[in-house]
């Protein structure tokens, strides 16, 4: 039977450490051919898999049971040949040596290019079984393959699988015990592509097929004349779906219910144990106009939770529920290529756009992902730009919420102005910048039927992490708020700030506290601008130099890591710089002098 | 009468065309071939961004190349 159990995330040199007697088991083969599906159903383990190339470059570690035998099964970066091009294969190449069965996953539509590999995995004589997955999609395809004459020549076990069903896996699993030592010689590039002819030849046949009309609108979808304003279309759907969708989860579900039933009880629960006083006052907060409200109030337990369960949440859901779906369609792979001239300019790629996708989700995730940039001049624009110019959903969710009784031009301000920064910057950077900008290589997968069950997965993961990282830091962001103003500490900073604030921006000098709770959580940082009672042209100033002038706590750690200090500190006072600039300009723009 | 050899960016969409040769150096000769670009290989360009990558097709798959890469792969008309 397959057991489940709960997978570790690792670093790759905690396995030469590893004094586990535990068979390895290792999942091998090119990007994109299913390895994290039959993982994930193997393992019994959540793991996300997308579309684009270099999602996972930390390999994903967990345990399934072969026959009564705990063994350990890993998820090996996907790579193309043993002869590393890239980070990710380098990593995938040193893990070869560690592992006791390697299960070579191929694409069964792919078979010539996916050979490659396997004809270099079986010339290090490591015992191994191939799983020929996607094996649905070769009847679409009219792939007709020789499975006895391929078995044959190969010499090692084969198993047809479909990761996304299911169906082979437990053949396969069972197949492990019976992996064979290849017997296979060591040959050079020129022989083994030349091998790679003869062995199609015999066990190939592919149907001449006409297109299908899939095949026509995936051609539209990335044709320019076509397929920018399919990209727009798509871009503007997703956004209505979110807002409006999210909204209505607000205004008819979340909100009554903390309203009607959550506030009265808390007041109540908190009011038996601490009728007023300092307690009071951080798990409530104060009453505005003698009654709760909750975005201003700023108690723990009111506008602690309300921001990010009611506010921000369905919003958060909403967006990696369409970006999912989106990533599992196999859309994004398009809009890289369709956006790869203009990002180009600004010395990153195509698939950068993915980067400023998750960014808009959280900030995090989306700076983790620029490790599968080549260059480190490209990780530093993009992160750079990350921070300044890519507001995550709760900031977009809480902007709206303060905007949006101003008029949706203000709104339109804010992203206008952010995403003009980002190119120009970019630009400027790019100029500025020593390194290369190597070009676009990338498959493209084709369209498939997202399959409902993985894109649940990948959705709760991505709210799973949000939850867990997010309400702990929004609950600690509302805390050190309090604190801050009982002790005074906000008072001293905004007497400091104000001739900045007052002067170049002209906004009041209280609103300088946003930016120091603007560190911990952008949206709290938001939500504090309210009760200020600014003009609709100050709240917009002052939203979005709460977007620019620096990243959310958990960001900056991350970008600390990718970075290291050095960059970091450059890129730290470009966006003070930045903010102290696009403050003063909007200003004058907005507010006149 | 040997047909002459013409750079991938100069073919336009729908074309069909031979893979003559990749004219780079052998990493970016690997990085072609791993994803099917390979001499002797028949692929149709199927759609070309202006001063951005062409999206080829090679034994049903589709592959993104940019522009720089697309200048040094040399092939001819079928």
């Amino acid at each position: 039977m397959i057991k489940f159990q709960r997978c570790c995330k690792i670093n790759h040199n905690d396995n030469k450490k590893n004094n586990n007697k535990l068979k390895k088991i290792l999942l091998v083969g090119n990007p994109n051919v299913g390895k994290s599906v039959i993982f994930s159903r193997l393992s019994g383990v959540n793991v996300i898999s997308s579309n684009y190339p270099g999602t996972t470059i930390d390999y994903m570690k967990g345990y399934v049971r072969v026959e009564g035998e705990k063994c350990e099964i890993i998820d090996v970066p996907g790579m193309y040949s043993i002869d590393a091009t890239n980070k990710a294969e380098e990593v995938a190449t040193e893990m070869l040596h560690e592992g006791d069965v390697i299960i070579n996953v191929m694409d069964a539509t792919n078979l010539e290019r996916n050979l490659y590999l396997t004809l270099e995995l079986l010339e290090n004589k490591i015992p191994m079984i191939i799983a020929l997955n996607m094996w649905d999609d070769t009847k679409h395809k009219g792939v007709h393959l020789d499975l006895e004459k391929l078995r044959n020549i190969l010499k090692v076990p084969i198993v047809t699988t479909v990761g996304l069903t299911g169906e082979g896996l437990k053949d396969l699993a069972s197949n492990i015990n019976n992996a064979t030592v290849p017997i296979w010689n060591q040959m050079n590039e020129e022989e083994r592509w030349k091998e790679i002819g003869k062995i199609i030849k015999e066990t190939q046949e592919i149907e001449h097929r006409h297109h299908t009309i899939w095949e026509k609108i995936s051609d539209a979808t990335v044709r320019p004349i076509t397929g920018i304003p399919i990209a727009f279309g798509i871009m503007f759907l997703m956004f209505q779906f979110i807002i409006t969708v999210g909204n209505w989860i607000i205004e008819s579900v979340l909100d009554p219910l903390f309203v009607q039933y959550y506030g009265p009880w808390i007041v109540d629960t908190v009011n038996s144990v601490a009728p007023s006083g300092i307690l009071h006052d951080i798990l409530i907060g104060q009453f505005v106009e003698g009654e709760l409200n909750f975005m201003d109030s700023f108690g723990l337990l009111t506008t602690g939770l309300y921001i990010p369960l009611v506010a921000v949440l369905p919003f958060v859901f909403l967006f990696y529920f369409a970006l999912s779906f989106l990533e599992d369609f196999g859309y994004l792979p398009r809009l890289a290529v369709l956006v790869d001239t203009v990002m180009h300019k600004i010395g990153l790629h195509g698939y950068n756009i993915v980067t400023v996708l998750l960014g808009l989700g959280c900030n995090v995730p989306s700076a983790l992902s620029t490790r599968i940039l080549e260059t480190k001049k490209q990780r530093f624009i993009s992160l750079t730009l990350l921070a300044i110019a890519v507001p995550c959903m709760a900031q977009t969710a809480m902007i709206f919420g303060v905007l949006a009784s101003a008029g949706i031009e203000y709104i339109f301000i804010v992203f206008f102005t952010l995403a003009f920064l980002y190119v120009i910057l970019g630009y400027i950077l790019n100029k500025m910048i020593k390194g290369e900008s190597p070009a676009l290589l990338m498959e493209i997968p084709p369209y498939r039927k997202p399959d409902l069950r993985m894109m649940i997965k990948k959705v709760w993961i991505r709210i799973h992490a949000f939850l867990v990282e997010a309400v702990p830091f929004v609950i600690l962001g509302v805390f050190i708020v309090n604190i801050l103003y009982l002790t005074g500490v906000m008072g001293f900073f905004s007497t400091l700030l104000s001739p900045v604030f007052e002067g170049l921006f002209g906004l009041p000098g209280d609103a300088s506290s946003a930016l120091l709770i603007g560190f911990f959580r952008k949206d709290v940082a938001v939500g504090m601008l309210l009760p200020l009672g600014m003009t609709p042209e100050q709240l917009t100033i002052s939203v979005t130099l709460l977007a620019v002038y620096f990243p959310c706590v958990a960001t900056f750690t991350v970008m600390i890591r990718e970075l290291g200090i050095k960059d970091m500190i450059k890129s730290g006072l470009l966006m003070i710089s930045i903010a102290l600039i696009v403050g003063i300009i909007l200003r004058l723009l907005l507010v006149g002098v | 009468m040997k047909k002459t050899e013409i750079r991938l960016t100069d073919l336009s969409q729908n074309q069909k065309a031979e893979i003559v040769e990749l004219a780079g150096g052998h990493d970016f000769q690997k990085r072609l071939r791993y994803r099917g670009v390979r001499e002797g290989k028949v692929l149709e360009v199927i759609a070309k961004q202006p001063r951005g990558p062409i999206i080829i097709s090679v034994d049903n798959k589709q592959v993104a190349i940019g522009r720089g890469m697309s200048n040094k792969i040399m092939v001819v008309k079928i």
